[in-house]
């Protein structure tokens, strides 16, 4: 599914072949609890070594269940915390390097859309207000221009601004607050937006509405996305390529559909099983989910996934799997996928797979 | 990007809930008007504040004017409605004079109070880790003295006078005030909207002006006003030891000291400035109660 | 749980020397000159200059400090400038007098404000909870200190039955009846703010957990009214003893106003003649011994607090 996306944007530095978001092995630990004074550093591995782009004009799906890293990465992104480690690259300019962009211009160009909570949007101020805030507060647009851009943008996520420019965020149903909290994302007129669990807390007809308003916006606006969400069905439907996360690294990337046909990694595919599903094409072989959910603090050796895959061994325990590919746009981190990792079905599914 | 079959996003079936835009404050506004005994004791308090102000005009004789013949004269005698105090003055017109002093040295030291310690306490909790470390310990000092020695030992430092009162009662309540601010700043710094307006960008001063504050102002109003009543009873208190307001300024405190000595002579005179120093420290904390319950809505999700 | 005892010992530690600055400090807020205090204003040049190097004030401001603070953490607390007498002996015997008045009041604020606190939260609604609801109200918006006129008013003068001030007999722990008498209106006059704390804190926190669902669980099991109380109040604790520390605090350090109403000879008029007599020493070290002693209690009751409640945080 190639993007259809037009070089219309004036920001643009490196042309459609130039991934607008490039990350290189980001990493952020947090300290567990107790840390002050310990002896031993007992540290969360929330985000290890994680790396992937996003080319211009395409979603790309982010993937896993909770805590496994995602909406840490999404604020690493942002520079809302500090990533220990890692590179984050938008069109070409490192971010933070003296001769990249700066974390305040990439802001101007990269936003987020909030999960919808009750604390998403300021209870004190009207909708209008709180679209204007960006534009008002980031680029000293003036009151009366700030406003007219605020209704503009509520026309365009469809909710009318004669009723709804000037109420309060209490006053309205959860729809409607997600449909404002992509007015604010867009009020800056970013590039690319973060969707961190964007549609979770909707019911879903609203769902249904709130996608395809952001299928329409990203045609309209040129825009990228990153879509970060646990519910599969809706990232198989928005995205165009997938990164699927466990407990800080990726463990399968790739083109969507290839993911969601053949599915590599033994994560992936006990996600998969999960869903329920109508295609009787998709038929795997994978064993369910065994053992227990590790420790964030102390995760496993080697493999991660090991204590809960049915396919483990030894190998696993002792050396992590890289990202390797095994095909066009289709990369798993699984020693199985190897030939000569030293994993007994490395083998099998190789010859399985030509 | 598959498209999902279903309705238009632009149709706009979508209806805020509610007739008409109603902000938080109206709300509480709004449910304040319904709170009786808050609108009573406010209605007290403004009584009592006009008395104050319009003073020159509510008393029935000069506050400073007394005469040796007509000491402590009892509650009730033609002319000196509540009769007299040890030098012959009007205690009516004393106690409402005094009002204007009392009720200055009770406000004042609270509104400046928070003004700095509102503002140290955002700076606190919206700042980094070291700055919030760094104020923290410095309110953690004068927390560390209970507030009557502080007041008291301050007063007896720098000595007597109003002047000096409002400063050590300022002084005594920037602490107290400063930790409630950055708590409430620290939880209000957690929430989403407040990521958000850091995302976009926007400048620390503007976050902090327009996301932070709004949202920590009611909280920090509940507890200002639980603290004047506190003020008045420890600036009457200083007078009262001779440290705050000089006589023979009629203060409440003042009044107190010096009708001591009439307990045995005439005992329900003496006990009048007391009773006004009750009152109106009643109903500020009344009012605070009220303003809190308003306060406590529980939005619907 | 080791580690947050060092961790609070340190902060502790730092907050005393912070207190310590202030209250040496105290005596450079005074307009003026210190020794002018010290001394009349004819008393001859040779006098004065001698007097400022005994007393150190020509050396540097962190020099006098430094060695202030030693006299103080070895027991010295000076000479009072009035009496001649050691300030740390006199300060021990009244803070001795100022904790018979103040231990008796925080045990009956605490006992009267628990039980109408328990009592309104059980009868929330009805009018009992608003009368005991504003009985709290009221010992917290009194002036205590009218509130013991008052009272003297009404058991010493109208009604003879007790003395209106003094200690009587030779301080310490009361030893007769007579001295007892004397106890009774300022132990009742200072109990009332804590009451008033107390009673609002302990009303409010079992409110709150009576609104959890495990007292209705422990009736639906059987357990009779008596037993569920007591587990509610078992729930409830941890916030009101740390407040009932830091109240016992107040009392300690700020009982001025009552034993000068009473007459009582406790630190709180220790340091109100302090103040009257310009006896800087006695001052400087009344506030310091004082706010030392709140800022134990406060570890105390960190200390405590953490060991009820296993949620520690910091």
């Amino acid at each position: 599914m190639s993007p259809a996306h037009r070089l219309t944007d004036p920001r643009d530095r490196g042309g459609p072949a130039q991934p607008l978001l490039l990350v290189r092995d980001l990493k952020k630990y947090f300290p567990a609890k107790g840390h002050l004074l310990t002896s031993r550093r007992e540290m969360v591995q929330a985000v290890d070594g994680v790396s992937f782009s996003v080319m211009k004009g395409t979603t790309l799906g982010v993937v896993g269940e909770s805590g496994c890293g995602k909406s840490t990465t999404a604020r690493l992104l942002l520079h809302l915390i500090e990533p220990d480690a890692g590179d984050i690259v938008f069109d070409g300019d490192g971010v933070g390097d003296p001769q990249g962009i700066s974390v305040r211009d990439l802001r101007l160009q990269m936003q987020m859309v909030f999960q919808d909570s009750y604390s998403s949007l300021n209870p004190r101020a009207t909708v209008a207000d709180i679209i204007a805030f960006g534009p008002r507060a980031a680029k000293k647009l003036a009151r009366q221009p700030a406003h007219e851009r605020a209704e503009r943008l509520l026309d365009q996520v469809g909710l009318r601004p004669a009723l709804f420019a000037r109420r309060y965020p209490h006053e309205l149903s959860g729809g409607q607050r997600q449909r404002v909290n992509i007015a604010r994302a867009l009020a800056l007129e970013p590039r690319l937006l973060i969707l961190d669990e964007a549609v979770s807390a909707l019911d879903k007809s609203v769902e249904a509405q709130i996608l395809n308003l952001l299928a329409d916006l990203r045609r309209e606006l040129n825009l990228t996305y990153l879509f970060i969400s646990h519910d599969l069905n809706v990232v198989r439907h928005v995205s165009d390529r997938v990164v699927v996360m466990y407990l800080g690294r990726i463990v399968e990337a790739g083109e969507a559909e290839a993911i969601f046909r053949r599915p590599c990694h033994p994560y992936t595919r006990a996600l998969l099983d999960a869903m329920p599903s109508m295609d009787p094409d998709r038929r795997t072989e994978a064993s369910p989910l065994t053992g227990d959910p590790p420790n964030p603090i102390n995760p496993p050796s080697g493999c991660r996934f090991r204590t809960r895959c049915a396919f483990a061994e030894a190998v696993c325990a002792r050396v992590p799997p890289a990202l390797d590919a095994i095909g066009n746009d289709h990369d798993v981190a699984c020693h199985m996928m190897v030939p000569g990792s030293g994993h007994s079905r490395a083998a099998i599914v190789a010859a399985a797979n030509d | 990007m598959v498209e999902l079959a279903a309705a238009p996003h632009s149709l706009a079936l979508d209806e805020p809930l509610g007739a008409e835009p109603r902000s938080y404050w109206s709300t509480v506004a709004d449910r304040l008007k319904r709170d009786r005994l808050t609108i009573g004791v406010a209605i007290v308090l403004l009584l009592i504040i006009a008395l104050a102000v319009f003073a020159p005009w509510a008393a029935t004789h000069d506050p400073l004017q007394g005469s040796v013949l007509r000491r402590l004269k009892p509650v009730g005698t033609p002319g000196y409605l509540l009769g007299t105090d040890e030098t012959g003055r009007d205690i009516w017109s004393r106690l409402v004079h005094g009002g204007r002093l009392s009720l200055v040295c009770g406000i004042t030291p609270v509104l400046l109070a928070t003004m700095i310690g509102g503002t140290l306490g955002l700076v606190a909790g919206i700042g980094s880790r070291f700055v919030n470390m760094l104020v923290m310990r410095v309110v953690d000092v004068f927390y560390a003295f209970p507030s009557v020695l502080l007041a008291i030992a301050i007063c007896g430092v720098i000595g007597a006078g109003i002047g000096n009162t409002i400063l050590s009662l300022t002084i005594v309540f920037t602490a107290p005030i400063t930790r409630v601010t950055e708590s409430l700043a620290t939880q209000v710094k957690g929430r989403d909207f407040v990521e958000a307006a850091r995302a976009s960008a926007a400048p620390l001063p503007a976050i902090i002006l327009r996301q932070v504050l709004p949202n920590v102002l009611g909280g920090m109003l509940v507890y200002a006003t639980s603290l004047v009543s506190i003020s008045i009873i420890l600036s009457a208190g200083l007078s009262f030891l001779g440290l705050g307001v000089t006589p023979p300024n009629p203060e409440w405190g003042l009044m107190l000291n010096a009708l001591r000595q009439a307990i045995f002579v005439n005992p329900l005179v003496a006990a009048l400035p007391g009773v006004a120093i009750l009152i109106t420290s009643l109903c500020f904390n009344l009012l605070s109660d009220g303003l809190r319950s308003a306060m406590d809505i529980k939005l619907p999700a | 749980m080791a580690r947050f005892i060092l961790l609070r010992l340190l902060h502790t530690v730092l907050i005393l020397f912070g207190v310590s600055i202030v209250a040496f400090s105290l005596i450079h807020m005074i307009p003026g000159n210190p020794l002018d205090i010290l001394l009349p204003p004819e008393a001859p040049k040779e006098v004065v200059e001698r007097l400022k190097v005994e007393f150190g004030f020509d050396k540097p401001l962190y020099v006098q400090y430094l060695a202030w603070l030693g006299r103080v953490l070895s027991g010295n607390l000076g000479t009072s400038v009035f009496t001649g007498l050691r300030v740390t002996g006199e300060l021990l015997n009244a803070l001795g007098n100022t904790f018979v008045l103040a231990v008796p009041a925080a045990l009956l604020g605490f006992s009267l404000g628990t039980t109408l606190g328990t009592l309104a939260a059980f009868n929330h609604g009805r009018a009992l909870d608003k009368v005991f609801s504003v009985i709290t109200i009221l010992g917290l918006s009194m002036p205590h200190y009218w509130l013991g006129i008052a009272l003297v008013v009404v058991f010493a003068v109208i009604w003879p039955v007790l003395p209106a001030a003094g200690m009587g007999g030779t301080g310490g722990f009361p030893t007769s009846w007579d001295e007892l008498r004397c106890l009774i209106l300022p132990v009742v006059t200072l109990s009332m703010i804590p009451m008033g704390v107390i009673g609002r804190l302990v009303r409010s926190t079992v409110l709150e957990v009576i609104s959890q669902e495990f007292p209705m669980a422990l009736e639906a099991k059987g357990l009779r009214r008596r037993r569920v109380v007591f587990h509610v109040l078992k729930n409830a604790a941890p916030p009101a003893l740390a407040i009932m520390g830091l109240q016992l605090g107040y009392l300690v350090g700020g009982s001025i106003l009552v034993e000068t109403v009473f007459n009582w000879p406790g630190s709180g008029q220790f340091m109100n003649l302090a103040i009257f007599r310009r006896d800087i020493p006695v001052l400087q070290g009344t506030v310091v011994v004082l706010a030392s002693f709140f800022v134990l209690i406060n570890l105390l009751v960190d200390v405590m607090q953490a060991l009820i409640d296993p949620r520690m945080r910091r």
